[in-house]
């Protein structure tokens, strides 16, 4: 009997695809630990010269995690949103890591680069932004999905398109709309 | 907000958003009239939109990743079994490497251990992992970094199981490529340093084990003293300017990671589940063409990996270039295109030294066909010493028609050369095994075979169409081997331990029934008598040892699957046994056990079911039930755990439907079994047990609505049954479970269509079960049981008619039915398929003798009686031959001889 021999990450997104939240949970580990092997890998290079983009390596993290298997273009362009959302993940993550530590949480100041690094004021402002996309998400989910990919995935217009499925002219829309939002929630919130 | 009310507000500010701002106002005023609330909600969000400080512009991207590679600081300092993680050293595909050192107190070690991060490990293939290690631990060689341990880390919180570890010798050194580099080493200086690779690589093989991995970042090269600095090549010649130099040591090589692509690769034990996990991290440049392609892996595949490290180490450049190709441009670049010479690639002055042997060597380690490499590390090793010692080597280079010939083959290249040098290497074993004692060093390194190289083999050509007889091949050719040892009678307690490994695990590929299977169940039940002798035995010796306990409950549970498949009445109390050995582990509370003890149970209140003892054994898979349903619910992703579940479900449905409860039936399928097995699907799509199940659980839902004078109702749930018979069809077609599922549900539509009076969409359905009982028929005219179904098949489609009073049509369909009948039952003594050919007769004979009564003209109906007179002494010649042999018992006739004869005796009796 054949076995479906789609590897795991496939058969997830296309699960996610269909409905399944269950999936993403199961989807986000998988995608943590290829972007961090692809990260360890390129910001090596990066300091010998080689400059970072993140299109390039969220590919390339792709293409590891599908293995050797053909794969239809949309599970590719699902991909790209999972890694946007495993992004803002791991940006909140460090923020509130670093908020705890600067009160008094125990943990050793983290030391990231000036130019890079996740300054104080900044992981706050990444904190309230991420509570203003989780409100956002409730309003309006896609605007939510659009911040995710341009923002925290750096995905061009075209590429956001093509990962929700809409087209580029809605992606500038939405972007335009979901900036204004959260500019105004911001700002109420300050 | 409300969705209506954003998208009401949305809309006016994108409007609003595309004009310039003098020109908004009117926009405005209309679109909001006097809704002062959403017009200030609008005016917000535009003059967010005019702010034009900067906001949200530089994509946070750059800056995640480069916090996703910072060290993952928590890790270190963190404990896993006696060693104490000091730092993270490495990280690739499978996980983290740390350094760590032991600090139980009991000695100093500094080892590295390998942290599995991705995908767990799922419960059934732990013991499977810790097998396998068990092997690799028996490694020792100079040239090979000891596996020292390993396990499984405690789940961590909210995980549902825990992460593998090993832990292996820390070995400080640099590839071996950077090493030569760095070194500027001559040809001679690598080829020498080489050879101690292929002697590492020669000692696996000799121990059937394969690296699978081998690559530069896996050969490293120790410095003994003096850190990284001088080759002693070049020490020496440096030694004669500077005198005072110490003596030197030899650099050492080690290898890394023998074997644990495989360990960290175990296919999983459901062949229908072995999706690839992103874990598998084959590094395409030294990956051989077979393992590209997924086909079996052998030590073929190692030489093929030393073949690129060889070609790397001479020319300073690999083969092939595939870093930046897609997955699919990597097969063609590995498995098609002819690499070049090595001496073509190399740098000019060392181009003449590499020209000629060295060419030939190369290329036929680098051969696409396994067969047509060097065999053996050894092999290639030899030729390489050979060529340092300047005797003629033995690898002859590619001839023009062998170029030609295999382009042809090219595609044609697979399963069976592969294992056919398997095959070639168990014989090579075979011979070996029998000149040794048993006890001997030689014998530890054959009896691996049943934990690696064997199931390795068979697993990978499983599920390959037309595989079944290389793997009856493999199966009988291991089986020779393991009997040979058996008959020793080895008293060497570990040789017993790995027998019986084997011998269950051949007997699970022979024949186990809940496992795709060869359907041996006879070789499998003495392959499994086998085991259990051994284990008793090494339990008489030692009962205090809980792993030997489990295995051997496990053994009996699967040998009595297998004997109760065949009716046996030994089955019960071999599972009654194999409880009473889990009972004193359950204390230790473990999950594995649990999960063991509750599917026992559950199978031995089926037995008792199928005894006939219903509240007994429906009670055993209650209690078997809640604590699967327990278990499950703690871990949602065991899917083996969840079929378990669903198996207990079936046998309560079918304890209660023996029993006439069918209200209970549809209750237990309806709120329990059915959407178990929904959920599953939406996260196992074209499972092909799943689908099973959702077949079967109609099936039962179709039953108990018919039983229960439901037949309307029961056609939905049939017709479901019928879907998902024809979904696992469609996923193989070749399967023959799916093909009688598929035969069940149309048959059981039909029955339900034909007892609503819809004869003519039965009978389509009857002839759609039998045109597929036609093609399996056709496919091997000797499959007797194919030939009986078929005209089973006929005679449904018979009685439909008959029931209709389409006589016509109904004796239309009785004709194939006997003649098949009487094909099988030509070559039968069995009184199941000349009874049926009874059946079959008597079918007949009624529809004669209906006709007879009905048709108007006399010589018409002297014709039917006539006929029907002859069937019913066919019929009934056949049948009291079968009641003879019966003596008395109680058979289960699908049409009664003692109606026949009072039919028989009244037609005698009717006037014509």
């Amino acid at each position: 009997m054949p076995t479906p021999e789609a590897p795991e990450v496939t058969q997830l997104l296309h699960q996610w695809q269909e409905g399944d939240e269950h999936a993403l949970d199961r989807l986000v580990p998988l995608v943590y630990e290829e972007l961090r092997a692809q990260a360890h890998r390129h910001v090596r290079r990066e300091r010998d010269g080689h400059t970072l983009t993140p299109t390039a390596l969220v590919h390339e993290a792709f293409l590891n995690l599908a293995g050797e298997s053909p794969v239809p273009w949309e599970n590719r362009v699902h991909f790209f949103a999972v890694a946007s959302r495993v992004m803002r993940r791991v940006l909140i993550w460090y923020a509130r890591r670093r908020n705890a530590a600067k009160r008094g949480g125990g943990l050793a100041a983290l030391t990231l680069d000036d130019d890079l690094a996740l300054s104080d004021t900044r992981a706050e402002d990444l904190l309230s932004l991420d509570d203003a996309l989780a409100r956002l998400e409730r309003l309006d989910t896609r605007l939510c999905r659009v911040v995710e990919c341009r923002y925290f995935g750096g995905l061009s217009v075209a590429e956001t398109a093509t990962a929700l499925g809409i087209s580029p002219a809605t992606v500038k829309r939405d972007w335009q709309t979901a900036r204004a939002w959260l500019r105004r929630e911001l700002s109420d919130d300050a | 907000m409300d969705a209506t009310r954003w998208t009401l507000v949305r809309s006016i500010f994108e409007q609003a958003a595309d004009r310039p701002r003098d020109e908004r106002e009117a926009l405005l005023a209309e679109a909001c009239a006097d809704d002062v609330a959403l017009r200030r909600e609008v005016d917000s969000l535009l003059s967010a939109h005019d702010d034009e400080t900067p906001f949200l512009d530089d994509a946070l991207a750059t800056a995640a990743w480069r916090l996703l590679d910072e060290p993952e600081a928590e890790q270190v300092g963190l404990r896993i079994g006696p060693y104490k993680l000091l730092r993270e050293v490495g990280r690739g595909g499978m996980g983290l490497v740390y350094l760590a050192e032991r600090d139980d107190g009991q000695f100093e070690q500094r080892v590295a251990v390998k942290l599995v991060r991705q995908g767990h490990l799922r419960h059934d293939l732990v013991r499977r992992f810790h097998h396998e290690r068990r092997v690799l631990a028996t490694l020792q060689h100079e040239g090979i970094a000891r596996l020292l341990d390993g396990g499984v880390t405690n789940p961590l919180p909210g995980a549902p199981d825990g992460l593998p570890y090993l832990v292996m010798e820390y070995v400080e050194g640099e590839p071996i490529t950077t090493y030569c580099d760095r070194h500027d080493l001559g040809i001679r200086e690598r080829l020498e340093l080489f050879r101690e690779v292929c002697a590492a690589v020669r000692y696996a093989h000799q121990n059937l084990v394969v690296h699978r991995d081998l690559k530069p970042s896996n050969i490293l090269v120790e410095d003994q003293g003096g850190g990284a600095t001088h080759h002693p090549a070049r020490r020496n010649r440096e030694a004669q300017d500077r005198p005072e130099a110490s003596p030197t040591r030899r650099p050492r090589v080690k290898l890394l990671d023998f074997g644990i692509a495989k360990l960290l690769d175990a296919p999983d034990a459901d062949p229908v589940l072995t999706a690839r996990t992103g874990l598998r991290a084959l590094t395409p440049t030294y990956a051989a063409p077979e393992q590209i392609r997924h086909q079996p892996v052998t030590p073929a595949a190692d030489v093929y990996a030393l073949g690129v490290l060889l070609f790397e180490l001479l020319a300073s450049t690999r083969p092939y270039d595939v870093t930046d190709l897609s997955p699919s441009e990597v097969e063609r670049v590995v498995c098609e295109t002819e690499p070049p010479r090595v001496s073509d690639s190399a740098p000019p002055k060392r181009q003449r030294t590499l020209r000629g042997d060295l060419d030939t060597i190369v290329a036929k380690a680098l051969r696409k066909e396994p067969e047509r490499r060097y065999a053996l590390a050894a092999d290639l090793d030899e030729d390489i010493r050979r060529y340092l010692a300047q005797l003629p080597i033995r690898a002859r280079p590619d001839t023009a028609t062998y170029r030609a010939s295999r382009f042809v083959r090219r595609h044609a290249v697979g399963v069976g050369a592969t294992v056919l040098l398997v095959l070639t290497l168990l014989g090579g074993l075979l011979a070996t095994a029998r000149q040794a004692r048993i006890a001997d060093e030689r014998t530890r390194e054959v009896r691996q075979l049943a934990g690696t190289l064997l199931f390795e083999v068979h697993d990978a050509i499983r599920d390959l169409p037309g595989a079944t007889r290389a793997r009856e091949t493999l199966i009988s050719n291991a089986l020779a081997y393991l009997d040979g040892l058996w008959q020793d009678r080895p008293n060497d307690p570990d040789l017993q331990h790995e027998l019986a490994d084997a011998y269950a695990q051949i007997a699970q590929i022979q024949g186990h029934p809940y496992t795709t299977n060869l359907g041996d169940l006879d070789g499998a039940e003495r392959s499994y008598r086998r085991a259990l002798d051994l284990r008793l035995a090494l339990w008489a010796e030692d009962s205090t040892d809980d792993d030997l306990r489990h295995d051997l409950a496990v053994t009996y549970r699967d040998l009595s699957a297998v004997i109760g498949w065949a009716g046996s009445e030994e089955a019960l109390p071999m599972q009654r046994r194999a409880m009473a050995l889990l009972a004193p582990l359950l204390a230790r509370d473990a999950p594995d056990v649990r999960h063991d003890a509750a599917r026992l149970r559950s199978e031995y209140g089926w037995s008792t079911i199928f005894d006939s003892r219903y509240e007994q054994g429906l009670a055993d898979v209650e209690a078997a039930i809640a604590v699967l349903e327990r278990l499950a619910a703690q871990r949602p992703d065991d899917l083996q755990l969840h079929i378990d579940l669903w198996r207990a479900y079936s046998y309560r449905a079918d304890g209660l439907s023996f029993s006439g409860r069918h209200e209970q039936v549809l209750e237990l399928m309806e709120t329990r079994g059915l959407p178990l097995l929904d959920r599953l699907l939406r996260r196992y799509p074209n499972h092909s047990r799943l689908l099973y199940g959702l077949h079967i659980g109609h099936n039962y839902v179709g039953s108990s609505l018919q039983g229960t004078g439901r037949p309307r109702e029961a056609l939905d749930s049939r017709e479901a049954s019928l879907r998902y018979a024809e979904a696992m069809l469609a996923v193989d077609t070749t399967d023959q479970k799916s093909q009688e599922a598929v035969g069940r549900s149309l048959n059981g539509l039909a029955q339900s269509y034909a007892a609503e009076g819809e004869v003519d969409e039965a009978a389509r359905l009857y002839r759609r079960a039998i045109a597929l009982a036609q093609a399996r028929y056709d496919e091997d005219p000797t499959n007797i049981e194919a030939g009986n179904r078929l005209s089973l098949a006929y005679r449904f489609l018979c009685r439909a008619l008959a029931d209709a009073e389409r006589y016509a049509d109904a004796l239309a369909a009785c004709m194939p039915s006997i003649e098949i009948q009487e094909q099988v039952a030509e070559d039968l003594t069995t009184g199941v398929f000349v009874g049926n050919l009874g059946s079959a007769y008597g079918h007949t004979a009624r529809i004669h003798r209906a006709m007879a009564e009905r048709v108007g003209t006399v010589g018409a109906r002297q014709h039917h009686t006539a006929e029907a007179l002859r069937y019913y002494a066919l019929s009934l010649d056949v049948l009291e031959a079968v009641e003879a042999a019966k003596a008395g018992q109680d058979a289960n006739w699908e049409v009664h001889p003692e109606s026949l004869r009072v039919e028989q005796a009244a037609l005698r009796r009717a006037p014509d």
